[in-house]
């Protein structure tokens, strides 16, 4: 392929993402394929048709003959299929199927630039061509992309062209004094034209061609070159070509009739072809198959699409960015108007009324355009769950539903490690070892794993569910016990024992197998859900099935907050996690021999963080039942309460990763700026649990109110204080009953 | 001058080439990724040209060029048909609704614009 001023290498990423998209859509289609084989949409089978005829064009364009070459023979197998020439079986769908999974690796290859070995192959490759082209490997595909050229020897001759059109020529929007002009840049051009045929001017019809024309060319051009000019016109005109002073003055060609006469022998040979791979199949095939019904009309409405356009997400992440900057100027210059005079307070104050609500509105149309469908997830699952079922030898269906449910972006991109390995979790260990062994217990041999997704108050839940055998909870007790998870006289609710399979260093599996022993535990995932802001749990049922939820925070760029006081610092903890806020009585607080203080709450005990005591704060109320409770949840259901001295409002912050912009910190998930243009952390409340506990057990109680417990250093300090507003904040009213305090501890 | 040209393709890849191709020769692109959204670009507007593909969802490219034929605006305009089967079955059917010329894949910038040369005045 001759590109040599013109690079189509910028157009790879567009085709690669287009890919992605392509096959997410053959895999749908595929499963609903594969779910009604009886009763196939017509449309479907066009679609998928229209996925790897895509898939071809693009390969081609980039010359990715590898792909071309296998796309070439999967999407002659899908042309018959949506003609109904190949019935639908259900061994075709699951070639179907594995086809499908070869065209996404070999799109992967060619992404990474490389080729898959012909072997891995090879297989599926010629059950395809058998069944397309009622042979194995065939050379069409070499046929398609190489054009044939005859060598001529290149001299000057004289070529005599009598062309005549027929009506449909100009109806075609053909025009003879282009060809005319493309024949005059092959060599020198001699034009006669002949109107014998021209009636008179009443009976010109406009449409109506009434020339006819010889036209003598020479040119050391080949006889090809000629016949190319007429290359669209073959059939609409009558077309004959001569080489003057040939020896032998023979014709030589007459374009239409030879070109006719091999298309003709071209079909009909097809036509066999086509006949003999019909039986060829029916022999093999159940004949239970219907072939592929015309899509009722009303059907056609969901698949239509929204008209849309593709954004850079980088485009998209400044815009949130600078939506996000806009809240905090907004806040900024709120502020202000308090330091009004009265009347022009007033009015500025319902103009920031506005303002606000136009904001808000514009944040959330912003986030909006970053929800996406977790289909995109959803999709990937289907082939996995048949790997794995395969290679453990299992029976497995895979139900999906609240694929359109939509989560941002960020959460998408973070969702497929998760979601993967609880897949993973519920086919290895969730069902039961083999087919029979289900059969025993009564239940089909086929399991059924499902997954979901739904929104649920202002989150994600992702479930996935399976009908295997449950978890074992006197196994999981005893190799708890054995781990030194827990101690062997601890008495465990069965919620309890169950969420044992998150702890770290648990691996239930006699041996690490081959499919969920990738040296990453059911812990690690719990870690980089929270990590995420979400929760994952487990609820089982022995002999029926395990559900694992997870749930997530719709997005990770924005947040709903309780903005706390501790000291002079203020801090955010997310609304999500807080269950209420109390100032405890002098009664109500308890302290145990490690340490640690506790809560009663109607009758529970509830366990307090002291903000102040892990982040050496200065300042802060240290008697808790002068201080404010924050009760919140954290992971497993648990709750603690976070001692704070006020509860300064809600808000909705806009989340600066730390990681990002500085480093992270423990019992800190995130940063954010504050109308003030202060900078205010965001509590990680499972880090802060873990950060006590610590605490408590390697503290002397008694030290604990000066405990060296520093978690922030200098360096971190000064990013909760810039330096120009630090002043400023010594005025906030909060820290001025506290600010006599914190000078003597100075001192 | 620059013609004004309609290509129409679902896939983004395809559209992307082609216009871009266009554009460096001068020419005005404007895109549909299948027949119906074609027909609606174009309304009543002239173009000078139409590039179609053949497979596309809601309606392909051989009923976008009856349905271009058919309106007496576009009724000769010329229609360059995009296909990968170079075994004369698609042309001879594209030929049949009134498609101009076709244009084989795989995709190459310079017989692109040799093609629209050999069709546009």
């Amino acid at each position: 392929m001759s590109t040599n001023d013109f690079d189509l290498d910028q157009f790879k990423a567009t085709y690669f993402e287009e890919c992605a998209e392509l096959l997410i859509d053959a895999e749908t289609r595929l499963a609903d394929l594969q779910h009604n084989p009886e009763n196939v949409d017509a449309e479907d089978l066009n679609a998928i048709f229209r996925v790897v005829h895509s898939v071809k064009g693009g390969a081609g364009a980039f010359s990715f003959d590898q792909l071309v070459g296998f796309a070439h023979i999967y999407e002659a197998l899908l042309d018959k299929m949506r003609q109904g020439e190949i019935q639908i079986t259900e061994d075709i769908v699951t070639l179907l199927l594995s086809a499908n999974d070869i065209l996404t690796n070999l799109i992967q290859a060619a992404q990474n630039g490389i080729t898959v070995p012909e072997d891995d192959f090879i297989d599926i490759k010629n059950k395809l061509n058998l069944l397309a082209f009622d042979q194995p490997i065939s050379s069409s595909v070499e046929e398609d992309a190489t054009e044939i050229t005859t060598p001529e020897e290149k001299s000057a001759k004289k070529y005599i062209i009598s062309f005549t059109p027929k009506p449909e020529l100009l109806q075609h929007a053909n025009e003879p004094l282009l060809l005319a002009r493309e024949m005059k840049a092959l060599g020198e051009l001699t034009t006669i034209v002949n109107t014998d045929r021209l009636p008179s001017i009443q009976k010109i019809i406009s449409d109506e061609a009434y020339f006819s024309w010889v036209f003598e060319l020479v040119s050391d051009c080949s006889l090809t070159d000629v016949e190319e000019v007429f290359e669209f016109v073959t059939e609409d005109c009558d077309l004959e070509i001569k080489i003057d002073g040939d020896p032998k003055k023979e014709e030589i060609s007459s374009q239409s009739t030879s070109s006719e006469s091999t298309e003709n022998s071209d079909e009909k040979s097809l036509e066999t072809t086509k006949k003999q791979a019909v039986e060829a199949m029916q022999a093999p095939t159940i004949p239970t198959s219907v072939p592929a019904k015309p899509t009722p009309a009303g059907n056609n409405q969901t698949s239509q699409r929204v008209s849309s356009i593709r954004v850079e997400l980088d485009r998209v992440d400044r815009l949130v960015n600078m939506v996000g900057e806009l809240v905090i100027t907004q806040a900024m210059l709120r502020q202000q108007v308090d330091n009004l005079p009265s009347e022009l307070a007033a009015f500025m104050a319902k103009g920031f009324e506005d303002l606000g609500m136009h904001t808000r509105e514009i944040q959330e149309s912003v986030m909006a355009v970053r929800m996406q469908p977790v289909k995109s997830v959803f999709a990937r699952i289907p082939r996995l769950v048949r790997e794995l079922a395969s290679k453990l030898g299992k029976k497995v269906e895979l139900e999906t539903s609240g694929e359109h449910t939509e989560v941002d972006k960020t959460v998408i991109e973070q969702l497929s490690d998760p979601l993967t390995h609880m897949i993973r979790n519920s086919l290895d260990h969730g069902i039961e070892e083999t087919p029979e062994d289900r059969k025993t217990v009564g239940k089909p041999e086929l399991a059924t794993v499902t997954l979901s997704a739904e929104h649920r108050s202002g989150r994600i839940h992702i479930i996935v569910t399976d009908d295997g055998r449950g978890i074992n909870r006197e196994r999981v007790r005893s190799k708890a016990i054995e781990k030194g998870i827990i101690n062997a006289d601890e008495n465990l609710t069965d919620e309890a024992i169950d969420d044992l399979i998150f702890s770290p260093g648990f691996s239930t599996a006699e041996e690490v197998t081959d499919v969920s022993g990738r040296g990453v535990g059911m812990d690690v995932v719990r870690r980089n859900i929270s990590n995420l802001g979400g929760r994952i749990s487990v609820h089982s049922t022995p002999g029926k099935g395990t559900k694992f939820v997870m749930s997530l925070p719709l997005t990770l760029a924005v947040l709903d907050g309780m903005v706390v006081a501790v000291g002079r610092e203020k801090f955010i903890i997310s609304l999500t996690s807080i269950i209420e806020s109390l100032r405890p009585a002098k009664a109500e607080l308890h302290r145990l021999s490690n340490g640690a203080n506790v809560v009663s709450l109607r009758g529970e005990y509830i366990r307090l963080i002291k903000l102040h005591q892990l982040f050496n704060i200065p300042g802060a109320r240290k008697d808790p039942s002068k201080a404010l409770v924050v009760v919140v949840e954290i992971e497993g259901g648990k709750q603690v309460g976070i001692l704070v001295d006020e509860l300064l409002g809600q808000q909705q912050v806009v989340i600066k990763s730390l990681e990002e912009n500085y480093d992270p910190v423990d019992g800190i998930s995130a940063a954010t700026i504050l109308g003030n243009g202060m900078v205010a952390l965001i509590l990680d409340v499972d880090g802060l649990d873990a950060m006590a506990r610590q605490v408590n057990h390697r503290s002397d109680p008694s030290d604990l109110e000066d405990t060296d417990t520093v978690l922030l250093s200098e360096n971190s300090k000064s990013l909760t204080h810039p330096p120009d507003l630090a002043e400023k904040e010594i005025d906030n009213p909060l820290s001025n009953e506290t600010q006599d305090l914190e000078v003597m501890e100075q001192n | 001058m620059g013609l004004k040209v309609l290509t129409v393709d679902d896939s983004k890849t395809m559209r992307d080439m082609v216009s871009f191709t266009l554009k460096g020769a001068g020419h005005n692109v404007i895109e549909a990724s299948d027949g119906c959204e074609a027909l609606r670009v174009l309304g009543g507007d002239r173009v000078d040209l139409v590039i179609t593909d053949v497979n596309m969802p809601n309606m392909d490219g051989l009923t976008l060029c009856k349905e271009i034929r058919s309106n007496p605006t576009h009724r000769l305009t010329p229609i360059l048909v995009l296909t990968t089967e170079s075994d004369g079955n698609k042309k001879n059917e594209g030929r049949s609704v009134g498609a101009t010329g076709w244009i084989v894949k795989p995709f190459n910038p310079e017989k692109l614009l040799q093609v629209v040369n050999k069709v546009c005045p």
